[in-house]
C-alpha cells in the first residue's frame, strides 16, 4: 500500500473536468485507489465519479489523501502524482 | 470578423410585412453564429413516459438486460457527442461527455441501480430516477457552490437513461423535419434527443456562453440565441428567422426581411443553412465529367443531411461507436465489448434506410485490442502496426461473426456493402470471405432471410495490398483507398507526430504511383474505386484524384458543398494532363514546384 497526499489548487477545486481525468487516470490501473479528504475526512473509490465529485470541499484548495493498493500501486501513484503536478492539464 | 455591412440590415427600422399578422421580433445575446430561417419547434420540459414501478420476480432476468441495452446505448450517443467535440471544438471540452460517460461507468450508481431491480423488483425506470435522487441529495448537502454543475451532470444521465429506455417513443419521436427548438432551457440530454442534424437553430432564455449547449452548438454549427425573453409567444409551426451573428430572433420575417438577408448573404458570402441545403444537382466537372460523392460518417442521423446536400450514399461508416462496456455483448480480451447483435442491426438498418437504397459502405471493425479500453483511446491508435482490421477479426471471429450476422440481417433495408480494413494479403480476404460464407450458410439456416450475394470491398490502407492488388481485386467487388494509412504507411511517416509530419504528403510520387495502379487495376476490371480519407476533403487533391481517373470521392459532411462547388468549376481533360504530368516527376521537390506554379492558380480560376 502506498499514499500520498495531494493538493489541488484548481480553482475550481474538484471541478467536474478535474475529477472526470482523476477517475480516469485510476480507472487504468488494477490497484484499488481510495482518496480521502483532510477536510471532511470524507472517503471515497477513486474509480468514482459521483463519489469523487462529492468529495469537494468549498475551500479554493482541497487536500486529499490518495491510498493505493495492489499490484500497480507504484505505477498508480506515479501517474496521479503527475497529473496533480502538471496541474490537470496534460488531459487537454 | 465582425461584417460591418451586416449591421445595416438590422439598424434599420424593422417594419413587418403588413399582410404577415403576428409579426415581432425578440432579442438576445447570440452565442453559436449563423442566420437561419425555419419553423419553431416548443421543445416540453422533460417527462417520461408513464412506466411501471414494479417487475415480478420472473421478469428481473429481462428488465436488468434492458437496463444494460439503455446503458450501452447512452454510451454510444456519448461517445459520439464526445468524439464531435473532440473533432469540432478540441480535447478540452470532451470532458462535458467523458463526465457522464463515468457516471455509466460508476460502479456505485450501477450497483445501487441493479440492487433496486434485483431485490426489490423495481422497474429500471424508478430504479434509475431513486438512485439519482440518492446521488442528488448527496450533493444537496454539501451546500457546494458547484452542486448546481454537479446535480444537473447526474440529472442529464437519468434523463438520457429515461429516454433510451423508452427506446421505441424516443424514435417515434425524433424530428420530423429540420426545425429550430426553442425553449426557455434545453439541457444536453434533451438536445441529444434530437438528431442534431435536424436541429437547424437554437433559442433559449437561459443558457451561458460556457454551457454545455453552447458548445455544442457551435461544433455543430447550430446558430443559437440565448437570453431570449418572451420565447414562449414563439408557437410550434411559427416561421422564424434566427439571425445568431447579432442575437435577433423574427417571428413571421416575411419576404423582406428573409430578402435583406438573402442579399447580405450573396455580399457577405455567409454561411446560411437553409439555403445551402437542397442541393440536388448532379456532381461533376466543367466539361461533363461525372464525380459520384458519398459522405464519411460514423452517425446515421448525418445521411440525411448528405443526402440533402448531394452525397450519393455513405462511402465509410465507421461502427466504432459499437463498442461498449456490456457484460452481456461478446468480448476481445483486453478490449471492451461490442454491441450485441440486435444493436448493431438497428445502427445498421436504420443506415440501410436513411440511405435509400444508396449504397453504403460498412467498415468492419477496425480498431486495435484495447484501444477502446476506456473512454480514452490510446495515443498510437492511428499509426499501430499491430493487431487491428481484419487481422483482429480473423483472430476473433466469434466477434467478426456478430457483426457480420448484423450487417446481413441488416442488408435488406438498403444497399449495404462490407468493407474489410487493414487488409495486407489475398489470404485475409479469402478467410474472412469464408467466414462470411459460413455466417450466410448459419442464417440461411435459421430461414433468415437477408440480400444475396452482399458485395464485398477492401480498403487499401497497406501498400502491400497495392503490390497484391490484382489478386485482391479476384476477391472483391471494390476498392476502398483510405489514403490516410495509405500515405502514412506508404511514407513511414505519421501526422501526429510532428518530427516527420512534413514528410506526410499526399502527392509523394510513391503515394501517387500507388493511387494510379488502383485507378488500373480496378478500372480495368470494371470494378469501382472509392477514396475515403481526408484528402477528398481539398479541391487541390480532388482535382489530382480526379485527373488520375477517381470518380467516387467520400468525404465529410460539411466538406460536401464547398468541394461539390470546386468540382463544378474543375475540367477534367486538363485535371488528366496534369495528372499525367505530376506521374512523371521524381522529386517532391519538383511537384511542390509544379503544384505551386501551376496547379494552385489553376484550381483558383
Amino acid at each position: 500500500m502506498v499514499h500520498r497526499v495531494i493538493r489541488l489548487k484548481n480553482r475550481f477545486s474538484l471541478h467536474a473536468r478535474t475529477a472526470a481525468l482523476l477517475v480516469k487516470t485510476a480507472s487504468r490501473f488494477k490497484s484499488n485507489i481510495k482518496l480521502a479528504s483532510l477536510d471532511n475526512s470524507k472517503q471515497t473509490d477513486g474509480k468514482s465519479i459521483l463519489g469523487v465529485m462529492q468529495l469537494a470541499g468549498t475551500a479554493p484548495e482541497t487536500e486529499l489523501q490518495v491510498i493505493a493498493e495492489g499490484e500497480d500501486e507504484e505505477a498508480a501513484m506515479a501517474e496521479i502524482l503527475r497529473l496533480v503536478e502538471e496541474d490537470f492539464e496534460g488531459g487537454k | 470578423m465582425r461584417r460591418a455591412p451586416d449591421q445595416e440590415i438590422h439598424q434599420r427600422e424593422y417594419q413587418p410585412d403588413s399582410n404577415e399578422a403576428g409579426s415581432f421580433k425578440l432579442s438576445g445575446i447570440p452565442l453559436s453564429p449563423g442566420v437561419v430561417v425555419g419553423t419553431a419547434y416548443q421543445v416540453e420540459p422533460f417527462k417520461p413516459a408513464f412506466y411501471r414501478l414494479t417487475i415480478t420476480a420472473d421478469e428481473v432476468d429481462k428488465e436488468l438486460q434492458r437496463f444494460k441495452d439503455a446503458i450501452a446505448q447512452s454510451r454510444v450517443q456519448l461517445m459520439n457527442i464526445r468524439q464531435r467535440l473532440e473533432e469540432l471544438v478540441g480535447k478540452e471540452h470532451a470532458y462535458i461527455a467523458d463526465v457522464h460517460l463515468l457516471i455509466l461507468e460508476d460502479q456505485r450508481f450501477l450497483a445501487q441501480t441493479e440492487e433496486k431491480i434485483v431485490r426489490r423488483l423495481c422497474s429500471p425506470e424508478r430504479a434509475i430516477r431513486e438512485t439519482a435522487e440518492e446521488w442528488l441529495s448527496v450533493f444537496r448537502s454539501l451546500e457546494d457552490p458547484f452542486f448546481q454543475e454537479r446535480g444537473s451532470e447526474i440529472q442529464d444521465v437519468e434523463h438520457r437513461l429515461l429516454a433510451n429506455l423508452g427506446e421505441e417513443n424516443l424514435k417515434n419521436s425524433a424530428l420530423p423535419e429540420a426545425l429550430i427548438l426553442v425553449a426557455p432551457e434545453v439541457s444536453l440530454s434533451v438536445l441529444a434527443n434530437y438528431h442534431l442534424d435536424r436541429i437547424k437553430g437554437l433559442v433559449v432564455t437561459r443558457g451561458g456562453s460556457t454551457s454545455h449547449v453552447t458548445i455544442i452548438a457551435r461544433s455543430y454549427q447550430i446558430p443559437m440565441v440565448s437570453g431570449v425573453e418572451g420565447v414562449e409567444r414563439i408557437h410550434t409551426g411559427d416561421t422564424i428567422l434566427v439571425d445568431a451573428n447579432d442575437g435577433i430572433v423574427y417571428r413571421n420575417p416575411g419576404p423582406r426581411v428573409i430578402r435583406q438577408y438573402r442579399l447580405g448573404a450573396d455580399r457577405q458570402q455567409r454561411l446560411l443553412f437553409d439555403w445551402e441545403d437542397f442541393d440536388q444537382t448532379p456532381c461533376g466537372t466543367a466539361d461533363g465529367r461525372r464525380i459520384h460523392l458519398y459522405i464519411n460518417t460514423e452517425n446515421e442521423s448525418e445521411v440525411a443531411a448528405g443526402l440533402r446536400q448531394g452525397a450519393e450514399g455513405v462511402g465509410l461508416f465507421r461502427p466504432e461507436f459499437m463498442f461498449v462496456k456490456n457484460p452481456a455483448s461478446p468480448r476481445l480480451p483486453g478490449m471492451t465489448s461490442l454491441l450485441s447483435e440486435d444493436a448493431q442491426y438497428d445502427t445498421y438498418r436504420s443506415l440501410g434506410a436513411a440511405a435509400g437504397g444508396r449504397p453504403v459502405l460498412l467498415r468492419t471493425l477496425d480498431t486495435g485490442e484495447g484501444t477502446l479500453a476506456s473512454c480514452q483511446p490510446a495515443a498510437s491508435e492511428k499509426s499501430s502496426l499491430g493487431l487491428r482490421g481484419i487481422r483482429l477479426s480473423l483472430k476473433h471471429p466469434e466477434v467478426f461473426r456478430v457483426q457480420l450476422r448484423a450487417v446481413l440481417r441488416a442488408s435488406l433495408s438498403g444497399n449495404l456493402k462490407l468493407v474489410f480494413p487493414m487488409v495486407s494479403s489475398v489470404d485475409e480476404v479469402i478467410a474472412a470471405r469464408e467466414i462470411l460464407h459460413e455466417v450466410q450458410t448459419e442464417l440461411e439456416c435459421e430461414g433468415i432471410k437477408f440480400d444475396h450475394p452482399i458485395e464485398v470491398g477492401v480498403m487499401l490502407e497497406v501498400p502491400a495490398a497495392i503490390f497484391t492488388l490484382e489478386g485482391l481485386m479476384q476477391y472483391a467487388d471494390f476498392a476502398a483507398v483510405g489514403t490516410n494509412d495509405l500515405i502514412q504507411y506508404t511514407l513511414a511517416a505519421g501526422r501526429a507526430d510532428t518530427l516527420v509530419s512534413d514528410l506526410f504528403n499526399p502527392l509523394h510520387p510513391a503515394v501517387l504511383t500507388s493511387l494510379k495502379k488502383v485507378v488500373d487495376v480496378c478500372g480495368g476490371l470494371g470494378k469501382r474505386s472509392y477514396i475515403c480519407g481526408e484528402v477528398a476533403s481539398h479541391p487541390l487533391y480532388v482535382y489530382v484524384l480526379i485527373g488520375l481517373g477517381f470518380q467516387h470521392l467520400s468525404l465529410h459532411l460539411r466538406g460536401l458543398a464547398p468541394i461539390k462547388k470546386a468540382i463544378a468549376r474543375m475540367n477534367y481533360e486538363k485535371a488528366r494532363n496534369d495528372a499525367e504530368h505530376l506521374l512523371t516527376l521524381q522529386t517532391v521537390a519538383a511537384v511542390t514546384r509544379f503544384v505551386e506554379n501551376d496547379l494552385q492558380p489553376r484550381i483558383m480560376e
